[in-house]
């Protein structure tokens, strides 16, 4: 694969290009691929952009690529989007925080259905936190379909709500054939909740698009220095350090200004803020914010402030990089591994460390040591692209696919060897149910009696033929976002 | 574009002559109102027509010739009316034509989408359709609230392309009052009018209206200036008046009265229509009032009623007494707190006693109060139902004095309850930012708080049970009197009249047309008849519904059970809605 | 990515960064893989007296809704008249209200700024108020059967137990909701009682034994450990006696509560110590050690 590194290799750069050239051509092997998640369009967040943008690029290379989500208010049934990205909205009832209620069997059918006519020979589930995406792993394995996972997001060890989650985790993961983590620090959490072999998990990073998060340093005045901070005011993303560093550095700076853009429950603590140093004009409350509004609030500063207590792979801070700021960032999960020392100061998740960190950004930015925006825009894009996660994610395919999915013996014989006595048996159990129901529903309608859904997708697909100029114009517009 | 040409069924058996009528270009039809017969002076018709037009606003014209065969074909009369197309310029010029025998029919049009080629007949684009002058003109067309049937040939002429044509139609009635007979200059061929000479008594009523209605108008404003007289309006009386279902129901009378006969004419049809309505409503309401007074004043009644309203209003009291003294032993098992049972218990049935010795006091009176009141039936059954309902309003008062008490005593204990017990989890409510926020107390605060909230809950059912009770008393009275007022409310909201001319007159309340095929021959005109779609039942009394007084339940079920259950008064006697008008 | 058979990748050591791409599959596991794994970081290590001795507030609060019920039982039955008691609970009362005092010589009164006078205000809301309703109390619950009393008190009673402030850091501790809910559990019983009189005897001592002798307690722990062993053995002691005089069962049953609690579980925390098995790691969500309402006090 491209080695495409700043260190490039040229051989490998000229191997790249041929890569390219081949881009549109047929690929020997192609997948029909089935995102399932509870995360995804009208929602908004990193799953669901990372969801779609990997799916249009697999499209591009040549798979059939279908979206399974639960239904949104009156957004339900079939959608198609860009590029004939069909997204089925199952009617699903959501339970909390948009993931939806799992008794792990009644989603079989809807579930099969899809899987059958669409001819799906390899599941993606993403997202821990979505019990469609679980269901789903569960079903594929008992129709005996490829599987691989996504983990995004990190957990601890010592709660007791994480202890039951990580165990239904290491049931759901037992035998998936591959699972994908976005950073190395996910990888290494993903294995210890799920006691997995490391072998089997790949670490594929996140990607932005940086057609989206250019720079623009006229929007910026120079005569104050403005801290960015985009993100949900939650204790995760650290909004009780924000309150703390607000009322030191606004004192120890007079031309300091603070723009926050974000909603969320500790909103409360940084208006308390606000009002108790009367700094009205100088921290600007935004509310949520758009993605598309994201750019333009983060061109307006010098200096991006993320203050997380944990994170599998910041994409803000790789956004606003992408934008020219610079970047100050608790040091915790991946973030380390995210961005180049240069082009990051890294802290400790304190009011005092942060401080610090945020002086030094400024005394940099003062003696202009800084390099320029653009320069700064220019080494970043080369980072973090989606064609390059597709083609990562591809590969992880291709290794699935030649993989054998384990029969319902084994399956069964290794759910109890590998999760515990009491849990493993319990799962079986509920695995030979599940087994059972499917033989059931290919009763009530074989498989054959199943019509095969129409492949807008691909090179064969009715969108490409259907629009034969669209496809060479798509490319351009390949990466914007869904509105 | 179709060309379609209205024509009135009446003109079919017409002398050949000239069409007159309005050309709407929009809907590119033609509507012939009239046909102006052989011979005229060219001159005299465009006079008659300017004069018309002059007062009906109508532009009117002459659109074309009309050419009746009754005998064999004279090729001399059709190249003569060639020839008037030169006269009158109109563009396009029809030219209608009836053969001998009723069934052939032709059109031309010239002119008509082929100005190059004026003289190219275009016969395959013309649409004749009948339709009835009579009640065209007098039909009232209603808008169609939702998309009306679809109907073949319905989507040809849209909504405002109908109203067009009724709008015509009606406006130019002018035109149609010239006489058949007379000898005018000009000899039209239309729809006529067969009755208008024979109503003289008509005539006399409607020279008779205006005094009458003058009159009445004066002595109306008399006593609605009586009734706005300061003294009236001193507080207690106007609060009174305002709690006083008769008083509601009085007024509303006058406004009905005065809308009634003022003398000033009805602008458009609707005010019109609903004069009307409240004239058959007031009429109809007098006549059941004077049928309820002469069988009132018959044979004693009165004299029966009062000797039975006494001992009614004892019995209620008495079943009252038993209701407290059951409510003050142990009512079906519950865990009442004896002393505030008896308490309340004491309370109540001193309440009752005071009752019954009014009730004793007045009892002699009560026959004279009755017949006073009975004649108040010659206003209308309406004032009778309204003073009905005062007079059950009195007589429960004591029921709604307790359902109060108990209403305020389980509110009292419901909003202590609900923050003490916030404070009994060390919470409280943050009036600025409306949550609940937790606080600590001081110890004595707390000991206190707690020491209370232990004694409203022991002391909860009890209040619970008496507010329960006196509340469901409350809601059957609400529910007998709510009853009354629907149907003191049906009387005066329902346009009779409207409905009346709907039964017979299903013509005069248009909802739409439809459009029946007469003739659908290669080569010749379509011709279709129109025919008036009548409004519907509902609609009618949809539209015309006289505005009440306004005794719509203004909350809903829920909130009804939520006040209910936080013990908040649903307070009056009537629930006073939003008033309409 | 595609490990090339001969490249040098022996000589390009892999970096834990995801911003370049390097010369390994995406599936590569590396020697340093899990080597921030951390375990038991912040596990403590227990010495078994000193838990004991943390355990006695658990041992008191316990001790103390036995002496309550004892002596509840004892006016009940008409055993101790309550002119007694109130005398002993009012001397009690002044002893321990001196002792608060004399314990930090004033220093806590001089930090909270509790003025004498407020002392004797609550105090004299705490008595009139309790005077006062106590006719109240005594038909409160008249027509309520008994055992939906006791029912109820003891429900209040363990969920004074339960929500109490033993000093643990955790969610469920609420004193607010554990003194009301003593006081509830006291009201109820106290409504019972055969005279007003008595109610609101019991009514005070209730408030005596759970508001105002924790709060001494607090104070002697901090300053006089020892005496506050002695007089923890001390009281465990009275309420066994007391218990003993009414039910032999009952304080037999009592007291191996209390040595479990104190002695076997302390010895069980510290046996179960040694198998614990905490795993620390970056992707831990941080904890916020510093103490940020100062910037909102």
């Amino acid at each position: 694969m491209a080695y495409r590194g700043r260190r490039g290799h040229p051989r490998f750069a000229a191997r790249y290009r041929v890569n390219r050239g081949t881009l549109y051509t047929y690929r020997t092997r192609t997948h029909n691929i089935c995102m399932v998640s509870d995360f995804f369009y009208p929602n908004m967040g990193g799953v669901e952009s990372h969801i779609y943008q990997l799916s249009q690029c697999l499209i591009e290379r040549g798979h059939k690529v279908i979206i399974v989500t639960h239904a949104y208010e009156n957004r339900k049934g079939i959608r198609y989007l860009t590029n004939g990205l069909k997204v089925y909205y199952l009617p699903l009832k959501v339970m909390y925080n948009q993931s939806t209620a799992t008794t792990l069997f009644h989603s079989l059918p809807l579930l099969r259905y899809i899987f059958v006519r669409e001819r799906v020979t390899i599941i993606h589930s993403h997202s821990s936190f979505s019990a469609m995406a679980h269901d789903a792993l569960f079903h594929a394995k008992t129709m005996g379909l490829q599987t691989v996972f996504t983990d995004h997001s990190l957990f601890g060890f010592a709660d007791v709500s994480s202890v039951l989650t990580n165990k239904l985790l290491t049931v759901s993961l037992c035998d998936t054939n591959h699972i994908i983590c976005v950073s190395f620090t996910s990888k290494e959490n993903t294995v210890l909740r799920a006691a997995l072999n490391p072998e089997i998990v790949s670490v594929i990073p996140n990607a932005v698009d940086p057609t989206d998060f250019t720079p623009d340093p006229f929007r910026r005045h120079d005569s104050i220095i403005t801290i960015v901070v985009v993100s949900r005011l939650v204790y995760r993303k650290g909004t009780d350090l924000l309150s703390g560093i607000i009322p030191e550095l606004c004192q120890k700076y007079p031309n300091l200004n603070f723009i926050i853009g974000g909603e969320g429950p500790k909103r409360i603590i940084l208006e308390e803020v606000r009002e108790r140093y009367q700094l009205h004009d100088r921290v600007r409350l935004l509310g949520a914010l758009e993605h598309k509004d994201v750019r333009n609030v983060l061109v307006q500063g010098h200096i991006f402030l993320n203050t997380s207590l944990t994170e599998a792979f910041c994409m803000a801070i790789v956004e606003a990089a992408s934008c020219g700021l610079q970047v100050v960032s608790t040091k915790v999960g991946g973030i380390p591994e995210v961005l180049p020392e240069n082009l990051i100061i890294l802290c400790e998740p304190s009011v005092k460390s942060l401080c610090e960190g945020l002086e030094k950004a400024i005394s940099q930015l003062k003696s202009g040591t800084w390099p320029a925006p653009e320069n700064i825009h220019n080494v970043v894009k080369t980072f973090y692209t989606w064609r390059n996660v597709a083609e990562r994610t591809e590969k992880v395919y291709d290794r699935v696919a030649g993989e054998a999915v384990l029969p319902m013996d084994r399956r069964l014989d290794r759910l109890i060897s590998h999760c515990g006595p009491v849990t493993g048996c319990i799962f079986a159990l509920l695995a030979v149910f599940n087994f059972l129901f499917l033989i059931f529903l290919r009763w009530m309608t074989p498989d054959s009696v199943i019509d095969v859904a129409i492949d807008a997708t691909g090179p064969k697909g009715a969108w490409t033929q259907q629009y034969p100029c669209n496809k060479r114009r798509g490319e351009n517009n390949m990466m914007s976002k869904i509105r | 574009m179709v060309l379609k040409a209205f024509f009135p069924t009446c003109c079919t058996s017409a002398d050949s002559g000239l069409l007159v009528g309005r050309w709407v270009p929009e809907q590119s039809s033609a509507v012939i109102l009239a046909v102006v017969h052989f011979p005229f002076i060219p001159i005299q018709v465009k006079e008659l027509l300017a004069q018309v037009q002059q007062t009906s606003q109508v532009g009117l014209a002459v659109l074309g010739t009309w050419c009746h065969r009754r005998q064999e074909p004279e090729e001399s009369l059709g190249r003569f009316l060639e020839g008037l197309g030169a006269i009158f310029s109109h563009e396009p010029w029809l030219q209608l034509c009836r053969e001998k025998g009723s069934k052939l029919w032709s059109c031309k049009a010239t002119g008509w989408q082929a100005p190059t080629s004026p003289g190219a007949p275009s016969e395959d684009q013309v649409m004749i359709i009948f339709y009835d002058q009579r009640k065209v003109l007098l039909s009232q067309l209603h808008p169609p609230a939702a998309l009306p049937d679809c109907q073949a040939g319905d989507a040809m002429a849209s909504a405002t392309g109908l109203a067009a044509i009724f709008d015509t139609v009606a406006r130019s009635e002018v035109l149609f009052q010239s006489d058949r007979f007379d000898e005018g200059p000009v000899r039209l061929s239309h729809w006529q009018s067969e009755g208008v000479e024979a109503s003289i008594l008509v005539e006399v009523a409607k020279w008779a209206s205006g005094p009458i209605c003058l009159l009445l108008t004066y002595l109306l404003s008399l006593v609605s200036a009586a009734s706005t007289c300061r003294f009236f309006n001193l507080w207690p009386l106007s609060f009174i008046w305002s709690k006083l279902s008769t008083c509601e129901q009085l007024r509303y009378r006058l406004e009905q009265l005065t809308f009634i006969f003022n003398p000033q004419k009805a602008e458009n049809p609707s005010q019109l229509m609903r004069k009307a309505n409240m004239f058959v409503s007031v009429l109809l309401d007098v006549a059941l009032g004077l049928t309820l007074l002469s069988w009132l004043h018959g044979k004693d009644r009165i004299e029966q009623l009062a000797d039975a309203l006494v001992p009614v209003a004892d019995r209620v009291a008495e079943e009252l007494q038993h209701l407290l003294q059951w409510l003050m032993g142990a009512p079906a098992g519950l865990k009442m707190n004896r002393a505030l049972d008896q308490v309340l218990g004491r309370f109540f049935l001193y309440h009752i006693h005071l009752w019954i010795s009014y009730i004793h006091l007045m009892s002699p009176f009560i026959e004279r109060i009755l017949w006073h009141m009975g004649l108040s039936a010659c206003l209308g059954l309406t004032v009778a139902l309204s003073i009905l309902s005062d007079i059950i309003a009195l007589l429960t008062f004591h029921i709604y004095c307790f359902y109060v008490y108990g209403a305020r005593l389980y509110c009292l204990k419901i909003c202590g309850l609900s923050s003490l017990w916030r404070l009994f989890r060390g919470k409280k409510w943050n009036v600025l930012r409306q949550r609940v926020d937790s606080c600590s107390y001081d110890l004595d605060q707390l000991f206190i708080g707690t020491l209370l909230f232990t004694i409203l809950v022991f002391l909860l059912p009890t209040t619970a049970l008496y507010y329960l009770v006196f509340t469901l008393l409350r809601l059957l009275v609400v529910t007998v009197q709510g009853l009354i007022h629907l149907l003191v409310d049906l009387i005066n909201s329902l346009p009779l009249y409207a409905l009346g001319l709907r039964l017979c007159r299903p013509y005069r309340l248009a909802a739409g047309v439809k459009f029946r095929v007469l003739e659908h021959e290669a080569g010749r005109p379509l011709r279709l008849l129109m025919q008036i779609n009548p409004l519907p039942y509902g609609r009618v009394v949809h539209i015309y519904r006289l505005p009440s007084c306004g005794c719509h339940p203004k909350h809903s079920w829920s909130s009804l059970c939520r006040k209910l259950f936080f013990g908040e008064l649903i307070y009056p006697w009537r629930q006073r809605g939003d008033k309409q008008d | 990515m595609s490990a090339e058979p001969e490249t040098q990748a022996e000589e390009i050591r892999w970096q834990k960064v995801l911003y370049e791409r390097q010369p390994f599959p995406d599936n590569y596991v590396d020697q340093r893989f899990l080597e921030e794994l951390r375990k038991n970081i912040h596990a403590r290590k227990y010495r078994y007296w000193a838990v004991v001795f943390e355990s006695s507030v658990v041992v008191q609060q316990l001790c103390s809704v036995c002496v309550f019920v004892v002596i509840w039982w004892y006016m009940d039955e008409g055993l101790l008249a309550p002119h007694w008691l109130f005398g002993t609970g009012l001397a009690s009362s002044l002893v321990g209200y001196i002792l608060f005092d004399l314990l930090d010589g004033g220093e806590g009164r001089r930090k909270s700024g509790r003025t004498r006078w407020a002392d004797l205000k609550s105090a004299l809301v705490f008595i009139t108020f309790t005077y006062g309703f106590s006719p109240i109390l005594k038909t409160l619950t008249e027509s309520v059967s008994t055992d939906t009393i006791y029912a109820m008190s003891v429900f209040m009673l363990l969920g004074h137990l339960v929500f109490f402030d033993y000093g643990a850091n955790a969610a469920i501790v609420s004193s607010t909701l554990s003194l009301n809910m003593a006081i509830f559990a006291s009201v109820c019983l106290a409504s019972r009682l055969p005279r007003s009189l008595h109610a609101f005897i019991m009514v005070s001592f209730a408030i005596q034994i759970f508001a105002l002798w924790p709060m001494l307690q607090k104070k002697l722990k901090a300053r006089t450990p020892r005496s506050y062993v002695g007089v923890t053995l001390l009281f465990a002691f009275s309420a066994l006696a007391g218990l003993l005089s009414i039910s032999v069962v009952g304080a037999t049953l009592f007291a191996l509560l209390l040595v479990s609690i104190s002695c076997l579980c302390p010895f069980y925390l510290i046996r179960l110590q040694l198998f614990k098995e905490n795993i620390h790691g970056p992707w831990d969500e941080a904890e916020i050690k510093e103490d940020l309402s100062r910037f909102l006090s």
